[in-house]
């Protein structure tokens, strides 16, 4: 064990690991809240397509997905803004769209390959140090956004209505949290794949809202149950020889199912 | 005496409906209006055509001579909106973040909170019998408690203008009776001005100065005694309704 902790891939993997996670489940606080757990889901799917589009064009799958995340992430902020539909018909809608955009486009590429899977599910294996870089900047301007738009955020989150009539730039704020979920979406799935990110923007923040008495708590602890999941889960898998990316859901739902424990965590009402 | 909210000749239509026609009236400084009317009758809509989220099809509004929408002087405003139950009972912050929460948008960038903000907030709950439970979650305070909250946000920045959505909504009598003086002293001994939706029709003309009734049009625009001695409001509404607004109830005294 210790020996595989010392493998440079193993470090790789456990350095991204936890930086990615980090953002993932700060960003998953607000979204949860929002009502919008499923904007993941949503931008993973569409991500796919743009994977398979990079692929069939023979480069940069990341970047490519990159963008058409970030593109898709602010189509369902304004989707849901001018058409007055409900986030999840929107993120239903965008959901669909990307699976049939990607099956298409990788059969174009020739079908599905071991390129697709690797995205699908994630892959520690190919943890790079340009990935290790790219997410290290992205969390530093994720940090930043987060320390310098707390309380803009804070209050959005709480109600949107009444942040804007009282003077908040609301479509600033949500503009920028769109962006920002859109890129990390695309990051996280080197360590859990594309099918399962959503799980890193949902269980730790549903797992703090659990246990925590105020809003900063709850946000930083999200943050350490999202980063204690990761690297206790990829540790796991390489010791049980199983995928990284389902051993990472499945610690995080363990930690998920300990705070159930802790009497009198939810908030009940007084009514 | 000036004037704070200016309504003239707006409509609003959603998609191909008439919510509200050729609606006109103005506010002026220290005036305590109750608009009322039925279910569907556009209040709430008219509150946040004036809070510019939403824009006039036609017509013009302007708040303290400016746009809704143009209006940089947000402190100016006070919001208390419908009570969202099922958002914040789930919401994980406490009482006194709420509170700062109305703080927010008047700060510099980067809007960090400081000790004398929390003083501030403290003060304001202390003002309502709500600094015991500065540190409760908001999930685990009643409805009416709430509500408070939720007026202690809007008045944390010193606004001269209030604008309330059914704020009583969720109260018991005895705290119903209280928010009422409340916001009586505030109108008062401040001069904010104050306009309130609601469908407590037996109380609000105890407090109020001036009242709208709606039904996507203006009914009746004008002081509380003309209303009262309105014979056409009186064959509109009918001696009983009308009433039910006019008759002034004796306050309790260890209220007042």
């Amino acid at each position: 064990m210790v020996e595989l902790i010392k493998e440079p891939f193993v470090i790789r993997a456990l350095l991204c690991g936890l930086i990615i996670s980090i953002v993932l489940s700060g960003l998953g606080v607000f979204l949860v809240l929002r009502r919008l757990s499923l904007i993941g889901d949503g931008l993973a799917h569409v991500s796919f397509g743009g994977v398979s589009l990079g692929i069939l064009l023979g480069r940069f799958p990341i970047y490519v997905a990159m963008a058409i995340s970030v593109l898709t992430s602010l189509g369902i902020l304004k989707v849901k803004k001018i058409a007055h539909i409900h986030s999840d018909t929107a993120i239903g809608i965008v959901s669909s769209l990307g699976i049939a955009s990607g099956v298409i486009l990788s059969s174009l590429a020739g079908g599905f390959n071991i390129d697709i899977f690797s995205y699908l599910f994630g892959s520690i294996l190919s943890v790079t140090d340009t990935d290790i870089l790219i997410s290290t900047i992205f969390a530093t301007i994720f940090l930043s956004y987060l320390f310098l738009f707390y309380n803009d955020l804070l209050s959005t989150t709480f109600d949107e209505e009444l942040a804007y009539a009282e003077g908040i730039n609301v479509d600033r704020i949500n503009a920028m949290l769109a962006i920002l979920t859109g890129v990390t979406v695309v990051l996280g799935m080197k360590i859990v794949g594309l099918l399962l990110v959503t799980s890193l923007l949902i269980l730790p923040a549903a797992t703090s809202l659990q246990i925590s008495r105020n809003f900063k708590a709850t946000l930083f602890l999200s943050m350490a149950f999202g980063a204690l999941s990761v690297i206790l889960g990829i540790l796991l898998s390489l010791v049980l020889d199983l995928p990284s990316g389902a051993m990472i859901v499945v610690v995080n739902f363990g930690v998920f199912l300990l705070t159930l424990l802790f009497p009198g965590g939810k908030p009940v009402s007084a009514n | 005496m000036r004037e704070v909210v200016s309504v003239r000749n707006v409509d609003f239509r959603y998609n191909s409906d008439n919510v509200l026609s050729d609606i006109s009236f103005e506010v002026s400084r220290g005036d305590y209006l109750g608009i009322v009317g039925p279910n569907g009758s556009g209040k709430t809509t008219l509150l946040k055509l004036i809070l510019g989220y939403y824009k006039p099809t036609r017509g013009e509004i302007e708040v303290f001579g400016k746009k809704p929408e143009n209006l940089k002087e947000r402190d100016l405003i006070g919001y208390v909106p419908q009570i969202t139950a099922g958002k914040i009972v789930s919401f994980p912050a406490t009482a006194k973040e709420v509170v700062l929460m109305g703080l927010v948008s008047q700060k510099k960038f980067p809007k960090a909170i400081r000790r004398e903000d929390e003083k501030k907030a403290e003060e304001i709950l202390e003002m309502m019998n709500m600094v015991d439970l500065k540190e409760r979650m908001v999930g685990e305070l009643s409805g009416g408690e709430r509500q408070k909250i939720l007026l202690c946000r809007a008045l944390i920045h010193d606004p001269e203008l209030l604008i309330l959505d059914e704020p009583v909504t969720a109260l018991d009598p005895e705290s119903r009776q209280e928010f009422y003086l409340l916001l009586e002293r505030i109108n008062r001994e401040k001069e904010v001005t104050i306009m309130m939706v609601t469908h407590d029709t037996g109380e609000i003309g105890n407090y109020a100065t001036k009242l709208l009734y709606l039904d996507r049009r203006v009914i009746f625009f004008g002081s509380l005694e003309n209303f009262c001695q309105s014979e056409e409001m009186t064959r509109f509404f009918g001696e009983y309704s009308q009433h039910i607004i006019c008759h002034r109830h004796d306050r309790r005294p260890w209220l007042s």
